[in-house]
């Protein structure tokens, strides 16, 4: 099983390279883009309102043509996949000339992969760009066998099932189609919510990270709202979905603010399709110890560890004995 | 046009009075409706019922509940949509069951997961389909308010969002052949 790292120039990719890691995947917005729907707020021109992908941050994209030439060069020398990523939820007809000439022009800086999430935008570059291979995105919420039915219609080289998935849910769709390649979050923050049905608007923040004030407010008998037991509901809530404290005792790991989910790896190594671990991105910084870590347990899962194994190595990791019992940090909410 | 109501239990069917919109509906509407308009809806007769679960598949109903929703239906001569979530293997092998046993009844559904459409698409193409509203991925950020937009987007980032993808010709073309073919 290999790691897919989020990259942004060739010198990042090169690093990686040399410590073994063969996937990548990036964003890359041409300018024609960025001047039809760009807008400047102040001084600052650091994001971009509409998207290609779901990065909205401009500088967590690659900066230029130059650049992404590079990176693809130094992928195919070093027989190293390259990924881009074209995944905004939606594509209205407009978007479609810009989009055109974007993907005649990626195809000749040498990309072969693409990540997409419109049925519209993949029906179209299966039609008319045979030679990109197409990754579905995780915001295309595959949960079912039907799901991966459906879109093996346009022969897609791989499915990246979303982060909210259970280990229960995924193995089903893994039994079912060992005939393609599937690519599963690790340590992201693995949201509670339907990842692929997600609307919020990344540039304001995720929503469902957002504090909220409670209010109660009954339309009819203000005696019908249990009010004190509607917040006691809301707070066992957030505790259950975010129950990890911002600050791990392990330093350096960029996941101390989201949390673990490497025993999901004893489940996950087990099949055949599930090739690729995917390490979220969107412009963070990933440090090498981060990777180490992956690396690290992917070894032990491949080489017959047991789940205690990986939690093992988990607690000594994040400096929580008891974080496995406890369920703190565990992304994966006990299943 | 057709009138259709979306109840939660049966009991929403037999409570109508000659298949009008019920009258707690429309005074819940007062606040964000003109008073014609509701006046106009109070008259419309509601010709089609939509029950089901869009957005749990916990949610989804037992299928003794969803064959009395359509019996009252054809008492009342109301046309019927069954609405199904976003499920997983297990939630759409409980729906495979329930449309198994409803398959013979006039119905349409609704489907908000793409494996649903495929799962009606192979077995049961005989049913009509209607593409739901979590099937549309434009963005719906609470966040964000008419002003707001106009602050934060250039004139065509302002268009972009009025747009959805089942207006390109590429997704459009794709699911009139899916669905007709």
């Amino acid at each position: 099983m290999d790691l897919l790292v989020p990259v942004q120039s060739h010198e990042n990719m090169k690093e990686m390279i040399l410590d073994g890691i063969n996937e990548f995947y990036c964003g890359f917005l041409p300018i024609e883009w960025i001047d039809k729907y760009g807008k400047k707020h102040g001084k600052l021109f650091s994001t971009i309102q509409i998207s290609l992908n779901r990065r909205d941050s401009i500088s967590s994209n690659v900066k230029d043509e130059i650049e992404l030439k590079k990176m693809t060069k130094l992928a195919t020398e070093n027989n190293a996949k390259l990924f881009l990523t074209l995944n905004a939820p939606f594509f209205p007809q407009e978007a479609y000339e810009i989009l055109h000439f974007f993907l005649e022009n990626i195809i000749e800086l040498g990309i072969i992969r693409v990540i997409v999430s419109d049925i519209g935008l993949i029906k179209y570059i299966y039609s008319n760009f045979p030679s990109l291979l197409i990754t579905i995105s995780c915001d295309n919420q595959v949960i079912n066998s039907y799901a991966v039915d459906f879109y093996k219609q346009f022969k897609p080289e791989r499915i990246v099932l979303p982060r909210h998935i259970t280990i229960k849910e995924a193995e089903s769709i893994l039994i079912n189609n060992t005939d393609i390649e599937f690519e599963y979050f690790i340590l992201s923050n693995k949201c509670v919510y339907d990842d692929g049905n997600c609307r919020c608007m990344h540039d304001l923040g995720a929503i469902c990270l957002d504090v909220w004030k409670e209010q109660c407010i009954s339309l009819n008998d203000a005696n019908s709202v249990d009010v004190e037991n509607v917040k006691k509901a809301n707070r066992e809530f957030s505790d259950w979905a975010f129950n990890f404290d911002v600050q791990a005792k392990c330093d350096m790991y960029f996941w101390k603010e989201y949390g673990c989910s490497i025993c999901s790896l004893y489940n996950m190594t087990k099949y055949p399709n599930m090739v690729s671990l995917k390490i979220v991105g969107r412009g963070k910084w990933i440090y090498y110890k981060d990777i180490f870590f992956i690396q690290e347990a992917l070894n032990l899962s491949e080489n017959g560890a047991t789940l205690k194994d990986l939690q093992i190595l988990a607690k000594k990791t994040y400096g929580y004995v008891d974080m496995c019992e406890t369920t703190k940090y565990c992304m994966m909410r006990g299943e | 046009m057709e009138l259709a109501l979306k109840i939660s239990e049966v009991s929403e069917i037999k409570e109508l009075t000659r298949n009008t919109v019920p009258k707690n509906i429309i005074e819940n509407l007062q606040f964000e409706y003109s008073e014609k308009l509701l006046m106009e809806l109070s008259n419309i007769p509601v010709s089609r019922i939509y029950y089901g679960s869009e957005f749990c598949q916990n949610l989804i109903p037992s299928i003794d509940e969803i064959k009395n929703v359509i019996t009252e239906c054809k008492k009342r001569n109301l046309k019927f949509t069954f609405l199904t979530p976003s499920v997983n293997d297990e939630g759409l092998s409980y729906l495979k069951t329930i449309i198994e046993h409803i398959k013979n009844e006039s119905i349409e559904i609704t489907i908000n997961d793409i494996g649903v459409f495929q799962m009606i698409k192979i077995h049961y193409p005989f049913i009509n389909i209607n593409y739901g509203r979590i099937m549309d991925k434009t963005y719906h950020d609470v966040r964000f308010n008419k002003g707001n937009l106009q602050n934060y987007c250039n004139t065509d980032g302002q268009n972009y969002f009025t747009q959805l993808s089942f207006n390109s010709n590429a997704f459009s073309d794709f699911f009139l052949n899916t669905i007709f073919n």
